[in-house]
């Protein structure tokens, strides 16, 4: 008997140490959970933490957070309150800083909307053939809010070609495999017209409410004007994918750098749910972080 | 051409009989047929808008002009289909063709506005193998289909002469089919 648990251990023991390597983002993941733990709230389907200048991790008050430092270590925890079972999901991280009145704030069509992507090789199952592993680049402000405050096809333009190669397939609920461009209505019935497209805009009525219209744009005289990005600068956004661990929890890093006064960081979980008996997508996290 | 559209609605009703209008457009008549042009103009520049990312927009005269040319061009069949099916009479057709040619725009509309059309256009992509450009035809006559299933039905049922009905169907089915693929294209 000890000698078959010996034969069994040394290859278990092997396969053990190929699955931590192979999953690198799990075991970060874990590490964020353990540094916060003490500070998690039960009830809370999102939180945001911070690394503070006294060496210790603290929740970022919701009327935002005064940082001495240019980049800031936030830990990102999304809470599973609506089902016992542990999911996988995507959150977009979006920063940005608001362009202080008076001052110069280019036209959309001028300003550049930073998108990344990192390659998380755990989670390329439900990965779309022309996805690609990972992507970095960025686009026009104005071809970023035609498609995601109004809902709009990508251009046929190198700008378009990004936005479709930066949205990407990942694993939801129940492992049934979403993408992160994907335009279906949460639940027209109940008026929720958000999906996760809409998500993206970096205007909060477009992410609380569902896309603006695209017939009202087209009797307004003006058009379609690019409503998000007016006022902001230096945009960034970010997908990261996750899964929840045993305890329904998961624990994304996140790392970035101010770029200036009124900067702001919006958290949106795209399988997020708050807790009740009818899955309804979770608001978006939005922290001011002033320097 | 609501002008002429109206005058033919005169001359279809005064073959049916009712001598004291001959030559006289009803002005109930002509308001529908004016009616029926500008909301297929309106109807284009919307469609026209959410293919350009707004834009084109309501105020835009000259792609409200280019919105004649389609209804010009179902006249224009109307006509010829009147000599196939003498009949049926002129208005009636033109009046059909016309209001196919709205239904399909509001069908791509709303399609759009609801976001089933992206939906729809991805599984036709799919499923038949084709390119995008390919995809938008197949979408642009699935739409005329459903329009013209709505409006030549009962013309087609009614005619006495199927065979004629069903070729001129067919043709306004491709009509718009081709105007609609042509003239959204975002290029």
């Amino acid at each position: 008997m000890t000698k078959i648990s010996k034969i069994l251990s040394l290859p278990l023991f092997s396969i053990a140490l190929v699955w931590l390597a192979s999953t690198g983002m799990s075991r970060a993941d874990d590490y964020s959970c353990d540094a916060v733990a003490g500070l998690l709230t039960a009830s809370a389907e999102q939180e945001l933490f911070y690394w503070s200048p006294d060496r210790a991790w603290k929740a970022v008050p919701a009327d935002g957070l005064a940082l001495t430092t240019s980049e800031a270590r936030l830990i990102y925890v999304t809470r599973e309150l609506f089902s016992n079972e542990p999911r996988s999901g995507a959150i977009v991280v979006k920063t940005g800083r608001t362009i202080a009145s008076g001052a110069i704030d280019p036209e959309p069509i001028r300003k550049r909307i930073s998108l990344n992507r990192l390659r998380q090789e755990e989670f390329e199952r439900c990965q779309r053939p022309r996805d690609l592993p990972s992507f970095q680049g960025s686009v026009s402000a104005l071809e970023y809010d035609w498609h995601h405050d109004y809902g709009y096809d990508a251009s046929d333009n190198n700008d378009g070609y990004r936005l479709t190669q930066f949205h990407t397939g990942y694993a939801g609920r129940r492992d049934r495999c979403k993408e992160t461009d994907n335009t279906t209505f949460d639940a027209p019935l109940r008026w929720d017209w958000r999906s996760n497209r809409s998500q993206f805009s970096f205007d909060p009525s477009v992410v609380r409410g569902g896309f603006n219209s695209q017939i009202m744009a087209g009797l307004h005289p003006r058009g379609a004007t690019a409503v998000g990005s007016v006022g902001l600068a230096d945009q960034r956004v970010e997908i990261i994918k996750y899964r929840t661990n045993a305890q329904n929890v998961a624990c994304i890093p996140v790392r970035v750098k101010l770029t200036g006064a009124n900067f702001f960081i919006r958290i949106n979980d795209l399988e997020g749910a708050p807790g009740g008996t009818r899955l309804i997508r979770a608001d978006e996290l939005s922290r001011q972080l002033k320097r | 051409m609501a002008n002429g559209l109206a005058m033919t609605s005169a001359s279809h009703r005064g073959s049916e009989g009712s001598h004291d209008t001959r030559g006289l457009p009803s002005p109930v008549s002509a308001m529908l047929n004016i009616g029926l042009l500008l909301a297929g103009c309106v109807a284009f520049v919307l469609a026209k808008s959410i293919t350009t990312h707004g834009r084109v927009h309501i105020d835009d005269v000259e792609y409200l002009l280019v919105g004649v040319i389609p209804p010009a061009l179902l006249y224009g069949l109307s006509l010829a289909a009147d000599r196939l099916i003498p009949d049926a009479g002129k208005d009636s057709i033109a009046r059909r063709l016309l209001t196919t040619w709205l239904l399909t725009l509001a069908a791509f509309c709303l399609g759009k506005e609801l976001h089933v059309y992206e939906a729809l256009r991805s599984v036709v992509e799919a499923a038949a193998g084709i390119g995008r450009d390919g995809a938008e035809f197949a979408m642009a006559f699935l739409l005329a289909s459903l329009a013209s299933m709505t409006t030549m039905t009962g013309f087609v049922s009614r005619a006495p002469e199927k065979r004629s009905a069903i070729a001129v169907s067919l043709a306004s089915l491709v009509a718009i089919s081709v105007m609609m693929h042509l003239l959204l294209l975002p290029r």
